[in-house]
């Protein structure tokens, strides 16, 4: 009897413990080299404990592009942020222009989570500078990423990528 | 003796039972939802079995108990295929659409805010925006980039 009653505890536990399946599911190890910031969904890119420029991945590739100046610029406009977001397999942030100066430069950092390719746009009063510098203008990006370059930062006239 | 090894064990026992409800985010009495551990789905097919998007305890309640069990049937067809799953302005945004194998042809949001605990669902059909739990022909207050991508999200 008393045996009994253990198993029956011991069943008890087991399932009871069994009750965190999503605490002990995993996802996929990233095999690219910037799949793993996706764990920045919804987070500041730059706060008191965190800062994703950190991350020796993303400031490579920034790097690449950017070359030293540039990327100290765009370190300097994500003083202020919002919140990372992940739209249609792309990674998508976007630093804060300062209130206080309406001409303040917006600066956006794009990629897709399955490329090491970083796009990178820096909005003015004078246009859109993407970089590196599309073909055709603009780079090939959701719709939901063209909509919020073209609507946030300072006002520039539409179609006013600087050509340089 | 025996007596001191069975009060260990059910002690072992609540404590994961604990655990279980902490997880989820349920406080018994308060049913105020967490979502937030959902954005480790973040650029994830939200249907794959080892993620258990529906069988998470809580978002199937909650869902259940948003839309009743005959859409909820009808929202688990419409999620018979899927895209990974977005974050949007502080949003979870899983989209679904029906398969082949369904007689309807409709797709399917369910919005889940991770920092605000609140809980949408779209039904589209033919670019018919059909949003619970809202009378027909609202729209919820919701970032314009998800509002856009319901409006303009053609079944496929």
């Amino acid at each position: 009897m008393h045996v009994k009653i253990a198993i029956v505890i011991v069943l008890l536990s087991a399932s009871a413990l069994g009750q965190r399946p999503h605490h002990r599911s995993r996802v996929a190890q990233p095999s690219y080299p910037l799949a793993h910031l996706k764990t920045w969904a919804n987070e500041y890119p730059v706060s008191a404990k965190r800062n994703i420029f950190k991350d020796a991945a993303l400031r490579r590739a920034l790097l690449r592009l950017l070359g030293e100046d540039d990327y100290q610029q765009l370190v300097n406009d994500f003083r202020h942020s919002t919140p990372v977001e992940i739209i249609d397999g792309y990674f998508v942030m976007h630093s804060v222009p300062d209130i206080s100066n309406p001409n303040d430069e917006i600066a956006f950092v794009v990629f897709w989570m399955y490329d090491d390719t970083v796009l990178v746009a820096f909005k003015s009063q004078y246009g859109v500078d993407w970089l590196p510098v599309p073909e055709y203008g603009e780079p090939t990006v959701p719709e939901c990423v063209s909509r919020m370059v073209q609507q946030l930062g300072p006002w520039s006239p539409p179609g006013s990528s600087d050509p340089d | 003796m025996y007596f001191k090894v069975l009060s260990l064990i059910l002690l072992l026992n609540l404590l994961a039972l604990g655990q279980g409800l902490q997880s989820t985010g349920q406080v018994p009495g308060q049913p105020v939802h967490n979502w937030s551990r959902l954005k480790a789905w973040a650029n994830e097919f939200p249907v794959w079995k080892r993620l258990k998007t529906f069988k998470d305890p809580e978002l199937h309640g909650a869902l259940r108990q948003l839309l009743g069990p005959n859409n909820y049937k009808r929202l688990t067809e419409d999620f018979g295929r899927v895209v990974r799953t977005e974050v949007i302005g502080g949003y979870l945004v899983l989209r679904g659409f029906t398969d082949k194998s369904s007689d309807r042809d409709e797709s399917a949001f369910i919005i889940i805010g991770l920092n605000d605990g609140s809980l949408r669902v779209a039904f589209i059909k033919k670019n018919e925006v059909m949003w619970r739990p809202l009378p027909a022909g609202q729209e919820p207050g919701l970032p314009d980039c998800i509002l856009y991508q319901a409006r303009t999200w053609s079944t496929w």
